[in-house]
């Protein structure tokens, strides 16, 4: 999830060539509705999109029976500490910042959060 | 005694009065004759006054000159008046004199006889009373700064000055017999403050106070009145003096004064917070700025790593270099608009002016911006022949570019940007327009604030970093032009640029 079009193109890019299958959605409705109709094995969220942002979406996710067991995977540009606190805290496995991620790594967190299917 | 019977008698009896009396002769005027009374006032016995003339002993000071007493004599046969004289202890007396002409059978002056009597002490006293009074009363009325009047025991007027006047607005007659408490405000006099105030006067000797009194107008004015217990030597109370001043002025002044000292307060609290305020949009740029760098960064830094792990095929290549460069470019903009923001900021930046076609700037500026965004497609219309400026091309070229970009990101669900390049009326002109959201009208002052961002829904997910049009609007004015803008939410924005045109 992510606002960024490029951005997500570029993630879609790095996951896919490691075998994913990717869904993409640009803003906060958007990535509910697509999280409870295809119940992903993990979703990446970004935390500044239009219409609700990631950190309601993540409360949403963890609130919800159906979704509560999905991994969630924070990736965002910001990098205070309270929003990595908080989205820990609303059952986030993991914060990352994009700037600092080398979208080949996304393969690795997938294989880290997901049990072997 | 060596004198006739009758004369012997009559000596007698004048030496039994009080008063001084000698007698003189009138042409010679050697005194003849000195009475106890005489001894007793000036000093000299009989003895030593005997033979001697009244003016050298006596060192006489008269009214007039003694030859125009002595006529008056001759005519009236009596004379009265003031002697200032000296007694033999050296002292000065005032004397009242009574002259009498002794003449003889056929008429001709023989001698003069002085009854003189000592005035000295009550002169004084007089004297120096009525020259006290008058002192006083000079005083008094002469002074028209302040009211000066005197109230009975039960605090009627019984005396009134110029300054009661002036100051009170009743004339003397009109004053007098009037209770004091006309002076007072019908708040003040229900609250029996007249009353205390004689009860003060009274138990401490005098009141003194600052308040609003009256006028006879019905006006008010503020005074400073001091209330005197009058009490004559026994100790018995005779009535009060009161001595009002009018300094409304003064007070006036102060309020004033207070006024000024606390509008300078707020000035400077104004001041301190926004100061406050700009350190604080300071700081909030620098974390918007650094913040919008991580978005392209993430980008180019993604790609350049999926590029060294080989996940892109060469197939990728041509598109994704496209995107890089588009990121780097923007990452470029943002690192030139800091910049600019700063030198601005620091007052130095000098224009480097060259002669060029806009139409050329405009069209490469386009040009790079076509690969940025797929979803837009900018289309440029220019006037046949050339629009030349003498401009900074660099600064020009990044005001194009900020236009153009603001156009892209604000039409997310629009595809067309149109640039137009004109000239009218000696300005050469670049409108670029889009049909994306727009701007309502009460945020368009916002618009070219430094450091601003539109408080939208849009915004919150838009990057920028609020400097753009800021940073555009000081080049156009630098160049001797603007920035203007129109538009309408929903229904997109035209931004121009304008500036002066040559050739």
């Amino acid at each position: 999830m992510d606002d960024d079009l490029i951005v997500a193109d570029m993630y879609r890019l790095a996951l896919s060539r490691a075998g994913h299958e990717v869904q993409v959605a640009n803003d906060g409705v958007a990535a509910l509705r697509a999280i409870l109709s295809s119940r992903p094995d993990i979703v990446f969220l970004d935390i500044r999109m239009p219409k609700m942002d990631g950190m309601e979406v993540l409360r949403d996710l963890a609130s919800a029976d159906l979704t509560r067991s999905i991994p969630v995977v924070m990736l965002s540009n910001y990098d205070e500490p309270r929003l990595v606190k908080e989205s820990i805290s609303l059952g986030a496995k993991q914060y990352l910042v994009k700037a600092g991620t080398n979208p080949a790594e996304l393969a690795r967190v997938v294989s880290q959060w997901v049990e072997a299917a | 005694m060596t004198t006739t019977g009758h004369r012997g008698q009559q000596h007698e009896l004048v030496d039994l009065a009080f008063d001084a009396m000698f007698i003189r002769t009138f042409h010679d005027r050697i005194i003849t004759y000195w009475n106890e009374g005489a001894q007793h006032l000036y000093g000299w016995t009989r003895k030593e006054a005997v033979g001697r003339q009244p003016a050298a002993l006596l060192a006489s000071q008269y009214p007039i000159p003694l030859e125009q007493i002595e006529r008056e004599l001759e005519i009236k046969g009596r004379w009265e008046g003031e002697i200032i004289q000296r007694r033999k202890d050296g002292r000065t007396i005032t004397v009242r004199a009574r002259w009498g002409l002794q003449t003889d059978a056929a008429g001709e002056p023989q001698s003069i006889l002085e009854i003189n009597s000592d005035v000295s002490p009550e002169r004084h006293a007089v004297d120096e009373l009525s020259r006290s009074e008058e002192r006083f009363s000079l005083l008094v009325s002469a002074v028209v700064d302040y009211a000066i009047f005197m109230l009975s025991l039960d605090g009627r007027v019984v005396s009134w000055n110029e300054g009661a006047q002036r100051i009170k607005g009743y004339s003397h007659d009109e004053a007098i017999g009037q209770h004091f408490s006309i002076f007072y405000r019908p708040e003040d006099v229900a609250n029996g403050k007249p009353n205390r105030v004689l009860e003060q006067a009274i138990e401490h000797g005098r009141f003194e106070d600052e308040g609003w009194r009256v006028r006879k107008d019905g006006s008010q004015f503020w005074a400073s009145v001091v209330v005197t217990a009058l009490k004559d030597r026994g100790g018995v109370l005779r009535g009060f003096a009161k001595v009002t001043r009018d300094i409304t002025d003064r007070r006036l002044a102060e309020q004033a004064r207070e006024a000024d000292r606390q509008r300078e307060a707020a000035e400077l609290r104004g001041d301190a917070e926004r100061l406050a305020e700009l350190e604080r949009l300071k700081t909030e740029f620098l974390n918007l700025a650094s913040h919008e760098l991580r978005g392209p960064l993430a980008v180019v830094r993604g790609y350049n790593w999926l590029l060294r792990d080989n996940v892109l095929t060469i197939e990728d290549l041509p598109a994704i270099t496209k995107v890089v460069e588009a990121k780097l470019t923007q990452m470029n903009l943002l690192v030139e608009q800091m910049l600019e923001a700063a030198r601005l900021e620091a007052g130095k930046s000098n224009l480097n002016q060259t002669t060029f076609d806009l139409r050329d700037l405009v069209l490469e500026q386009a040009q790079t911006f076509a690969s940025v965004s797929d979803e837009h497609s900018i289309e440029v219309v220019q006037r046949d022949g050339p629009v030349m400026v003498a401009a900074d091309g660099a600064r020009v070229g990044a005001v194009v570019a900020n236009l153009i970009d603001n156009a892209i990101k604000y039409s997310p669900h629009t595809r067309d940007v149109k640039v137009r390049v004109d000239k009218k009326d000696g300005y050469a002109f670049v409108a670029v327009r889009d049909f994306g959201v727009g701007i309502a009208s009460e945020h368009i002052h916002l618009l070219f604030k430094r450091f601003s961002r539109l408080p939208t829904e849009q915004n919150i997910t838009t990057g920028g970093t609020g400097l753009g049009l800021f940073l555009c609007r000081e080049i156009a004015r630098r160049h001797g032009g603007d920035i203007e803008v129109e538009s309408s939410p929903d229904h997109g924005s035209e931004f121009t640029l304008r500036l002066p045109a040559v050739g």
